[in-house]
Formats: C-alpha cells, structure tokens, sequence
C-alpha cells in the first residue's frame, strides 16, 4: 500500500465522506464489472456493487492495510458475488454435487484455425453475447479467477490475495478456464462462419 | 488435415498443461524452449496455442471495454449518501 493510500485509508477509518466518493471514483467500474461478470445479471451486479461499498466505507477500521485497497475491494467484491452465485445454485439445484475444477481428461476438440486478428476484430453485441455465455458456463471457481485476471488485468498474485488461493492454484484454475473458453469461442465462430458462408467475423 | 488422435501423444499432452504459462512469458526457459521446437513440427498445437492466446486477447478487450452504466453509478451515490445520513 502505497502513501496515498494509506491516506485515503485512514481517511476512512475516520469515517470521512469524501474518503468514500474518492474510493468510488477510482474503483467502482472495476467492481461493477467483477460483479457483473461473476453473476451474470446486471441488477444482482449493482446490488454487490452498492453492497461492496457500503461494506467498505462503514467496515474500513476492520481493514489492517495488509494489501492494497483495490485488493481489498475487490475481495469484498467477489465475496458478494460468490455468495449470490451460491445462494442461486442452493435455491434451484440443491442435489447435484457441482463439478468446480477437475478436467479429468479433457483434449482440446475444436482446433480449426482462426485467421482474424483478435485486436481488431468488432465487439458486436452478438460476439459480447457468446463471450458473457462462456464466463457463465465456467463453474464459479475457475469463473472468478479467469474474470480477475483475464478480464480485469489482476496480476496472478494479486488474484491469489482476493481469492484466498495459492499463486499455483490461480495459474492452474486460469488455464482450465482459458481452455474451455477457447472451446466454446471456437464453437461460436465455426457457427458463425457457416451461417456467413465461411466469411471471416466483422474487423475495424 | 486434423488427426483426431493426434492429442494423444504424450509431447501434446505435455503441452496442454503448459500453453497458459507460455502465453503469459511465464514458462521457464528450458521448458520454453522444448515447447517452441514441439510447435515448429506440430500444426495442430500451434492452432491451440494461437487460439487460446486470441480468446485471452478478445477477453482483455472486452473486459476494459466494459463501463459502468451512469444510471448505475447514480443510484450507487445515492445509497451512499442514505447510508451515511
């Protein structure tokens, strides 16, 4: 934590109002978009983002400053989410054991070529469609550390802090979900290409 | 051509495990280098490496592309504000 941080923490801890706006200027579309990307539902997203911070500006004098205060958000965050992804699965799927990590012997299926380069290819609603999808297919364990460190740019390390898990557990949780992923897009854009009779997806 | 028992063989399937760490620069140096002679003679796992590091690049552009909608923000403020009076 570094001292402007250490500032604003402290700032909080007394609780200062302005402490709290300055937190949700910096750091509430990365909550938001954690939130929304781990329960795949925008009204349950702004539910955990109003929770997280409400958590955050009236719990801050429980917080030791042992991480940086995006890391601590951000755990706040995912927590809130999880919980909801749990409480969702208890409501409507109570007896099936959930399959969270093991690929047993999973081989890669799909393993056409793709010729677009992914930089400049268009985010069309349909493409953002099929993407939000393959996040929610993943079980939520391999979800929340692809969405923390593929989506949101969190080092493996700090993806390690807000979960709770090893550096190790995050690379290898990351690798399944990136492999499954990359099925499902596969999937989409064979799909895809066959309904434009083989052309390429939409490019800038 | 794709051989569909091709991922059998035990160099693919060592592979498999690594492609993450490769994508990232994270691979060792001894093991990076045995992986990339395993893709100059292997089409099918250079298409899983080029592949996956292309659906980690669409997801990294979706994920900063993604913000908050104003709507959203405004009543987060507004919670705020109720909690703290």
């Amino acid at each position: 934590m570094n001292s402007e941080e250490k500032t604003l923490l402290e700032a909080l801890q007394r609780g200062e109002r302005r402490a709290c706006d300055d937190l949700v200027q910096k750091y509430s579309r990365q909550v938001y978009n954690i939130a929304l990307r781990l329960t795949s539902a925008p009204e349950e997203a702004e539910d955990v983002l109003q929770e997280t911070f409400i958590n955050a500006c009236r719990g801050a004098e429980n917080f030791e400053g042992r991480s940086s205060l995006g890391t601590w958000l951000y755990r706040i965050a995912t927590n809130n989410g999880l919980m909801r992804l749990r409480r969702r699965r208890l409501d409507t799927v109570p007896l099936e054991p959930v399959v969270e990590e093991d690929m047993g012997d999973f081989r890669p299926f799909q393993l056409q070529d793709w010729s677009w380069n992914p930089e400049s290819l268009v985010l069309t609603d349909e493409l953002r469609r099929a993407m939000d999808e393959g996040v929610a297919a993943l079980p939520e364990s391999l979800r929340a550390v692809f969405v923390l460190r593929d989506m949101e740019g969190l080092s493996t390390g700090e993806a390690a802090e807000v979960l709770g898990l090893s550096a190790g557990n995050v690379k290898v949780r990351l690798h399944r979900a990136r492999l499954l992923l990359r099925e499902y897009l596969a999937a989409y854009f064979e799909e895809k290409a066959k309904r434009n009779g083989g052309k390429e997806p939409d490019h800038d | 051509m794709i051989d569909p028992e091709h991922h059998h063989t035990p160099h693919c399937r060592d592979l498999l495990g690594q492609i993450s760490d490769y994508i990232d620069g994270e691979l060792e140096a001894a093991l990076c280098a045995e992986l990339e002679q395993h893709l100059a003679g292997c089409h099918d796992c250079q298409v899983l490496v080029d592949t996956t590091r292309k659906t980690v690049t669409l997801y990294r552009r979706y994920g900063q592309a993604t913000e908050l909608p104003a709507s959203a923000l405004d009543r987060l403020w507004q919670v705020l504000n109720c909690a703290k009076d």
